[in-house]
């Protein structure tokens, strides 16, 4: 059982030569491995799976250096409305809620500053595109050629039924589509969350520049 | 049997680096160091820009997703801190702190971009590695025991990173050829082809070559994308309930923000003012113009601006297309009709005029230009926006 002693064991223990002997240890590299090379394994296999596609995975970033491009977006269920981010000094910073229920995104390409570095995610360049449910946006900067089916714009958003269970602040500017269609989108995004994102041929690179 | 202590804390300096030396030695420190580690870089990727711009209200968009991969980052703050704290029951933490590193991968944006998830499982095995070395007392901790065992677990890595290449391939084969690409393993590309990998933490990421194999027929898309129906939506014209005005309610409340629409030409077909309409919104009412259309094209530098809270988003077209069912609400349209400057508010003599041609004015286009439309409501089946941009703040 270990014990914790507070500071009245001081005498006992000379610097550099603590008294503790018996309780003292170090990692057996062998015993290290013995775990280290199923997981990995384990670990290989599940990386394996998610770049085919085959295994969904879940994604929620966010910072303001972060960007999303996709060919062509497609998607059932849209939300846009605004929102507010308040920064720490009290400052407003406005930004567009973009929340699509299931979306496909062709040639997909994410891009986040880490450190020096600019980390790039592409996936869904291939014939499967890549797909997202619960796709949630929260973007200062948003562009592309759009088309909407069913849509409603102006509409407060506090109301929208878009995507059920996700709705902005009453009284707020808010749209709605059935379906939206975004070539060419580019979006500056502060924070991108999706419940399952199915990534069919990821990659990921460092490189200098973004998507 | 383990007595440790924080023992000689507060004395001096150099007891204190010795005593803190003592409390490291008896315990898995860089296991749970490392697994400390991984838990922060993990929560930091989601909540880096909450923290940083305080903006809490985005929590609530997270969803499940978003917050069991903050779950994950918590729990493994946890592991490593009772590998500390509780080293006797090192082997179960250090298990349970591998497992969420693993889990990590799909829960939260692929273990940290692999960082966090690698810190896990190398702190975690660490961890289960560590052993009391009561039959050799300490005589210089960093000694390794045996060197055999140390040699084994460097080459741990590069076995990982073999073994997913060999999964990759296998999991791709059946499918289309995959095209090749300067990319060391199954996922992760760095600018320069790296054949041998140093089998540090930090360089190797178990990741993999080719980027493009784009096909699997195991991985379906998920379902429904790309079919059309859809829920709600454009009710708006449907159900007109509430109020009894000339022109109805439309069946959604209308946002109480500013907003405005500069178009430098509209090109209204099919246009009938429906008179007023009593337009829910979360504040009470507003009255409003309501036009119906067969369609409603805007062009030249199409600028709608919302104002909410003081801050503006400008939504910016070279053109917007609304077809099929237009339905338009507005608190003031103003514009130029044949060179003739108008305004059109509820109830002033142009809409009373317009009012008594409604069964006319569907008969021709109407074109206005240098359009300004307030506190607007549309409704359409389809809306092509081309060259659209968002910019807030």
């Amino acid at each position: 059982m270990s014990v914790e002693n507070p500071s009245p064991q001081t005498p006992a223990t000379p610097p550099g030569q603590p008294a503790r002997v018996p309780t003292t240890g170090k990692v057996r590299w062998r015993r290290f491995s013995i775990l280290m090379i199923p997981t990995a394994a384990v670990a290989a296999v599940m990386v394996g799976l998610t770049a085919t596609g085959s295994i969904a995975a879940s994604i929620s970033v966010s910072g303001n250096a972060f960007e999303v491009t996709s060919t062509q977006l497609r998607g059932t269920g849209f939300e846009q409305f605004g929102s507010i981010a308040t920064q720490a000094n009290g400052t407003q910073h406005p930004v567009a809620v973009s929340v699509i229920r299931n979306a496909t995104l062709q040639s997909l390409c994410q891009s986040v500053a880490v450190g020096p570095f600019t980390l790039v995610l592409r996936a869904g360049a291939g014939s499967t595109p890549v797909s997202a449910d619960n796709l949630v946006v929260d973007a200062d900067q948003l562009s592309g050629n759009a088309t909407f089916t069913n849509i409603a714009i102006g509409q407060d958003a506090g109301t929208l039924t878009g995507v059920p269970g996700t709705t902005g602040a009453s009284g707020g500017f808010g749209e709605q589509a059935g379906t939206i269609v975004i070539t060419n989108l580019r979006q500056h995004t502060w924070l991108t969350t999706a419940g399952t994102f199915t990534l069919p041929g990821l990659s990921l690179s460092f490189s200098r520049s973004g998507c | 049997m383990a007595v440790s202590g924080n023992a000689g804390f507060g004395a001096a300096v150099g007891s204190h680096r010795a005593a803190f030396r003592g409390w490291r030695r008896t315990r898995p420190f860089w296991g749970g160091f490392l697994l400390l580690l991984a838990g922060i870089e993990l929560l930091l990727i989601p909540l880096s820009g909450i923290l940083i711009h305080g903006a809490v209200k985005l929590v609530v968009y997270i969803g499940i997703g978003g917050v069991f991969g903050v779950l994950l980052g918590v729990l493994l703050i946890a592991c490593g801190l009772l590998l500390w704290l509780n080293p006797v029951h090192r082997t179960f933490y250090a298990i349970a702190g591998v497992l969420l590193a693993v889990l990590s991968f799909i829960a939260s944006n692929f273990g940290g971009f692999f960082i966090g998830m690698l810190l896990g499982i190398i702190g975690g095995s660490m961890g289960f590695g560590w052993t009391p070395s009561a039959d050799q007392p300490a005589r210089r901790p960093l000694d390794p025991p045996r060197r055999g065992g140390r040699v084994m677990a460097a080459a741990v890595l590069p076995l990982l990173l073999a073994s997913t290449t060999l999964v990759g391939p296998n999991a791709a084969h059946d499918t289309t050829p995959p095209q090749q690409q300067g990319c060391i393993l199954w996922i992760l590309c760095l600018p320069l082809p790296a054949p041998s990998l140093s089998p540090t933490p930090a360089a190797t990421q178990p990741a993999s070559a080719d980027a493009g194999n784009g096909t699997t027929p195991g991985s379906s898309p998920s379902p429904g994308s790309t079919s059309q129906p859809s829920t709600s939506a454009g009710s708006t014209s449907g159900s007109q309930s509430k109020s009894k005005t000339a022109a109805g309610t439309p069946g959604v409340e209308a946002s109480s923000a500013t907003s405005v629409i500069v178009a430098g030409s509209a090109t209204l077909d099919g246009m009938s003012y429906q008179g007023t309409a009593q337009v829910p919104t979360a504040s009470g009412t507003m009255t409003m113009m309501k036009f119906i259309m067969s369609s409603l094209t805007l062009t030249g530098d199409v600028r709608a601006t919302v104002t909410q809270n003081g801050q503006a988003t400008v939504t910016t077209n070279s053109s917007l297309d609304f077809s099929g069912g237009v339905v338009l609400y507005a608190t003031e349209l103003s514009g130029s009709l044949l060179g003739v400057p108008i305004t059109l508010t509820p109830g002033n003599v142009v809409t009373v005029l317009l009012r008594l041609v409604n069964s006319l004015t569907p008969l021709v286009p109407v074109t206005m230009t240098n359009v300004t439309t307030h506190d607007f409501l549309v409704a359409s089946d389809s809306l092509q926006a081309n060259d659209l941009n968002i910019t807030s703040g």
